[in-house]
């Protein structure tokens, strides 16, 4: 068999298993936009086939890569495992991914992703099919993965908004405005100004004894002071851009799952990955202080009760006091408030641009209503009957429903009545409620009633 | 390691000349060169991703060859190899656009591309079109050694 032998029949192989899955209706619905791209896809690499000269080593090789690529495609929509994640957040992400991951051709026209889920492996991913990929026919694929031991957990699905940031990047469009004023603020001064200015900031004589012990042990053993490079500071400047591009979208409730998740796998808070070729994110420190205040900045970090408001205020203060509390020490501060601002600004507008997603805080009506329905045992959404029978339908964004889940787990102690909610409990309540919001927001929208 | 390890399925560098290829084609006679409008839509993407991110290919975030990822089954695929893939753009930049701004260079390629794939946007001239060419040969030349 010679190698463009090979490469045919491989062709035939991969043909054969597009036709024997994703012809098939695969899940409930979309599938279809997901089998067109693959067959067009395949369809070119057949027109290039004809003009393959058999003694073309390096061109048999190139298009046998552009098969396997297909392959992986076609098997991540296999291995989906559709009943493993939550659907409702699932719509939540899919619709983000759409407006916030299109991007442009060069005629001009907006060409969206086609988005897959997954229930995959132990982490929030979202993976944009690289800009470098050859075979796309007219759309990207986008997938999202959600880690299969949390499958109900939306309260730490709010994680995603980091990895649609993440996504983002990867686009001519938000990825200009990322790489563009979001960037320049980041590093306009202080400690992610410059290499020099990163590695000062790391040496400096304020930093905690974990980081001057571990910088002693390595200058110790290697005989040369470590130094991070300018690789490590492009990485840190993307992982903060997407944790504020997770606030934005989600709001507190971003950060109350961050610190939640992300503190017990951080028991060095302050640790910078020293035994790596490069160091890909700041210290969780560093993270989570830029967090605080950015809540502050935004105005986000005060209860959206009044005292008034009774068990349910202080409820919501239990939260405030939670995504508030910051324990490190002030050499932890890489950015300053007018940075902050002028990034999140930025962001801002990117997602209200393109999206209904973006955190707004709630009234304290609905505070009020969403948080006591949880303490009921009932999914906080706003729905109730007038006299008449007539119902009243409120639309409640998602990051509305996920902050209401956090005042109720972090403030139980003053809500209702023993026993409480356990967070499992809490998320499954919230994952319901997002569920029962998309049937609502059909009504309202089309106007059904 | 296993014995397909050593495939390069994931290599940016194999993709980066399969779309330079295409892109030569088009340049030559768009008209006898297959799917041109989604293959130069491909190349105006990753010219795009070059020209925006500063820091592309400049990260490392590739699982090394041969080192199995942490998750159990792979949803993603990997963007081995894109630092090569960088160089030999900035390398053809400077050599065909000596003195132009990496926007403006960029820029002047992707109006070649869209005229050729678009015709209502208008017609390069010989020289643009001859300019462009060049870039991608610079290109290739860099890519086939990279």
């Amino acid at each position: 068999m010679t190698p463009l032998e090979f490469l045919q029949e491989e062709f035939e192989n991969v043909r054969r298993a597009l036709d024997e899955t994703l012809r098939h209706d695969y899940g409930p619905g979309r599938v279809r936009d997901y089998y067109n791209e693959c067959a067009s896809r395949l369809t070119s690499i057949e027109k290039a086939l004809a003009g393959v000269p058999a003694g073309d080593a390096q061109q048999i090789s190139d298009l046998l890569g552009e098969l396997s690529r297909i392959s992986f495609w076609i098997a991540s929509r296999e291995r989906s495992r559709l009943g493993e994640f939550s659907w409702p957040f699932e719509d939540v992400l899919r619709h983000a991914a759409e407006a916030l991951l299109a991007d442009k051709n060069l005629g001009g026209s907006t060409i969206a992703p086609v988005v897959h889920v997954v229930s995959d492996g132990i982490e929030y991913q979202i993976s944009y099919e690289p800009s470098t990929s050859s075979s796309v026919n007219t759309h990207r694929f986008v997938t999202i993965s959600f880690p299969r031991p949390l499958k109900h957990h939306v309260l730490f699905h709010s994680l995603f908004g980091h990895e649609l940031g993440h996504a983002a990047l990867d686009t001519s469009t938000s990825g200009a405005v990322l790489y563009g004023s979001v960037l320049t603020a980041l590093r306009a001064t202080g400690p992610l100004s410059s290499a020099a200015a990163l590695n000062a900031w790391l040496h400096d004589k304020a930093a905690p004894a974990d980081i001057q012990g571990a910088l002693t042990a390595y200058s110790t053993a290697r005989k040369i002071p470590f130094q991070l490079t300018d690789r490590s500071r492009a990485a840190w400047l993307e992982e903060l851009m997407c944790d504020l591009f997770g606030l934005a979208a989600f709001g507190p409730a971003f950060v109350a799952a961050h610190r939640a998740f992300l503190m017990p796998i951080h028991p060095r808070p302050y640790h910078v990955r020293i035994d790596e070729p490069a160091s890909t994110h700041p210290p969780f420190a560093c993270r989570h202080k830029m967090l605080v205040r950015a809540l502050k900045l935004l105005g986000w970090g005060t209860p959206c009760t009044a005292t008034g408001s009774g068990a349910i205020h202080r409820a919501e203060m239990d939260l405030m006091n939670y995504l508030k509390d910051d324990p490190y020490v002030p050499w932890a501060q890489l950015l300053t408030d007018p940075q902050i601002t002028a990034a999140m600004s930025a962001i801002q507008g990117l997602i209200a641009a393109q999206t209904y997603m973006g955190y707004q805080p709630p009234t304290p009506d609905a505070v009020t209503a969403l948080v006591t329905l949880l303490a009921e045992g009932v999914p906080p959404v706003q729905a109730t009957l007038e006299n008449s029978g007539k119902p009243l339908l409120q639309s409640t964004p998602v990051a509305q429903t996920l902050y209401a889940g956090w005042v109720y787990w972090l403030g139980k102690a003053h809500l209702g009545t023993s026993p409480k909610l356990t967070f499992f409990e809490t998320n499954r309540l919230c994952d319901h409620a997002l569920m029962q919001q998309s049937a609502i927001d059909l009504v309202i929208n089309e106007g059904v009633i | 390691m296993p014995i397909m390890a050593t495939r390069g399925w994931d290599d940016a560098r194999a993709t980066a000349r399969l779309l330079v290829r295409t892109t030569l084609e088009c340049l030559r006679d768009i008209n006898k060169a297959p799917d041109a409008a989604a293959s130069l839509n491909n190349v105006y993407r990753l010219l795009e991703a070059y020209r925006v991110n500063p820091f592309f290919g400049y990260i490392q975030r590739d699982v090394p060859e041969g080192k199995p990822d942490q998750d159990a089954v792979r949803t993603s695929i990997r963007d081995r190899h894109l630092s090569e893939v960088r160089t030999a753009l900035e390398e053809a930049v400077n050599a065909v656009f000596q003195g132009e701004s990496k926007d403006a260079a960029v820029q002047a390629v992707e109006n070649v591309l869209r005229q050729i794939t678009y015709p209502q946007h208008g017609a390069p001239s010989t020289a643009e079109r001859e300019r462009v060419t060049r870039f991608f040969q610079e290109v290739s030349q860099r890519l086939t050694y990279a």
